[in-house]
């Protein structure tokens, strides 16, 4: 670690700290829009199947 | 384009496209991680800070890349209302402001070792920081107003507006006298990066952008569910009220 | 049908005529009347030509920026003096502290300081200005041409 570190000269700190950022804030971004999908892909299912029932229901009352 | 308008049709075009893009991000990157970051050379007068240029340059890009993305698609919303541009403006919106965050922390950390400073209040530098206030603005609006009509007509109108930094940014330093150096890659007398540090910052330009058509689908997908829940939300409170009738 | 075409004709000159004007002001106001005010600093030959409009006093708080004369560096003690060049015209600068790793002759500077009368600078900051170029080590002369402006210094 230390020889890696010593491999980069006396700026290391700074560029570890600018790949560690992007990293962070790429991979963040990047979760947060999966999630994001999935969620609503979630409610847009349950929407249907919402929709689907009460027509269904609505069908059988009349 | 209106073909591609329709957002089923738009909903497999993402289906075929998401492999292609997902792969020529990850082959991108592990070049240019490979070639520059890892065994490029140092830089004759940096030495090795020269690095972050393989992160802070493409970040940079796509800040104003996204930018002008928005700016394109709300020019399309207000002009032909399409409801699809419209998502896509909304969707790049967080995707630009997280890169400019990006450039402006990554040249933070290259100004210090560099320069002797992490900011000062050049042109270059503050116009890259008006395009993120700009950013927060335009998401901002669309939080702001709750009818999506007239919050789809006032973000566009906003991101058009705010395309006058586009050109202020690109040549802040060609106008005036900045800390930060001129154009080393989009310039007209050709690129002045050696080769063996160019392809890897080129590799690593089109990495990112990949990146953002990946993420931007995703949010696209989450915005178009969003407002199918909406619809259906809608239809069972008319249906609902209808049956009470 | 044609009603809606005709419309959209007519939306599509109007957001894109009323944008081209918006930016063009912009641009033009920017450049006509911000000028030289939104520069980070000014070069010898600004100052020189302040000097002698008046503009400049003893006492103002001023950046001044250019190339660092080649064999101007001269260190006494904790006190570095150099000369400052754009090739028009050169201020000598003064400065005590600790210099940036790029700090080199030949390579562009910013400094920040007081002027004082008889064309004396001491700086209270001074940052390395770095090219455009970027190249391994050998490749390019490391002492670029004495004097060419900070901003070409290749052709």
């Amino acid at each position: 670690m230390t020889a890696f570190l010593d491999s980069l000269g006396p700026h290391g700190p700074y560029i570890l700290g600018a790949y560690g950022v992007v990293t962070a804030g790429l991979v963040g971004l990047a979760y947060d829009s999966l999630m994001r999908r999935k969620q609503w892909r979630k409610r847009r299912d349950s929407a249907r199947g919402d929709a689907r029932r009460d027509a269904s229901n609505t069908g059988e009352g009349s | 384009m209106h073909y591609f308008a329709n957002p089923t049709r738009f909903q497999r075009l993402m289906d075929i496209l998401r492999p292609w893009v997902v792969g020529v991000m990850l082959a991108m990157l592990a070049y240019g991680l490979l070639a520059g970051t890892v065994f490029g050379p140092a830089d004759r007068l940096q030495g090795e800070s020269v690095r972050i240029l393989y992160i802070h340059v493409p970040s940079a890009w796509m800040a104003m890349f996204i930018y002008v993305a928005i700016a394109a698609a709300s020019f399309v919303a207000l002009v032909w209302r399409h409801p699809l541009a419209l998502i896509a403006a909304r969707a790049s919106a967080p995707i630009g402001a997280v890169f400019t965050l990006l450039a402006l922390i990554t040249g933070s950390l290259w100004g210090k070792p560099t320069w002797g400073t992490f900011w000062v209040w050049d042109g270059r530098l503050t116009s890259v920081l008006v395009l993120f206030f700009l950013y927060l603005g335009y998401m901002a609006l669309w939080q702001a107003l709750e009818d999506e009509e007239k919050a789809g007509r006032a973000t566009s109108i906003l991101a058009l507006v705010g395309t006058v930094n586009i050109p202020i940014i690109k040549f802040s330093v060609d106008w005036w006298n900045t800390l930060h150096q001129p154009a080393s890659v989009v310039r007209l007398d050709g690129p002045t990066i050696d080769p063996s540090m160019l392809w890897p910052l080129l590799a690593m330009g089109l990495a990112f952008k990949a990146y953002y058509v990946w993420v931007l689908f995703a949010r696209m997908e989450a915005l178009m569910d969003a407002r199918r829940v909406q619809a259906a939300q809608l239809r069972a409170a008319q249906h609902a009220a209808g049956g009470a009738l | 049908m044609a009603g809606l075409r005709a419309r959209k004709r007519q939306r599509l000159l109007v957001v894109s005529v009323s944008l081209a004007a918006f930016i063009l002001a912009v641009l033009t106001a920017l450049l006509a009347l911000g000028g030289d005010s939104l520069s980070l600093f000014l070069q010898p030959s600004d100052v020189s030509a302040r000097v002698a409009a008046g503009d400049l006093k003893a006492g103002d708080r001023i950046r001044l920026g250019g190339l660092v004369a080649p064999g101007s560096v001269t260190r006494e003690d904790v006190v570095t003096q150099f000369v400052i060049t754009d090739c028009a015209a050169t201020v000598t600068v003064r400065y005590a502290g600790l210099l940036p790793d790029l700090f080199k002759e030949g390579q562009g500077v910013v400094t920040e300081g007081i002027w004082q009368d008889g064309g004396a600078f001491t700086a209270s900051s001074v940052l390395a200005k770095h090219d455009e170029n970027y190249a391994p080590p050998g490749t390019l002369p490391d002492n670029p041409e004495a004097c060419t402006h900070p901003e070409s210094t290749y052709p």
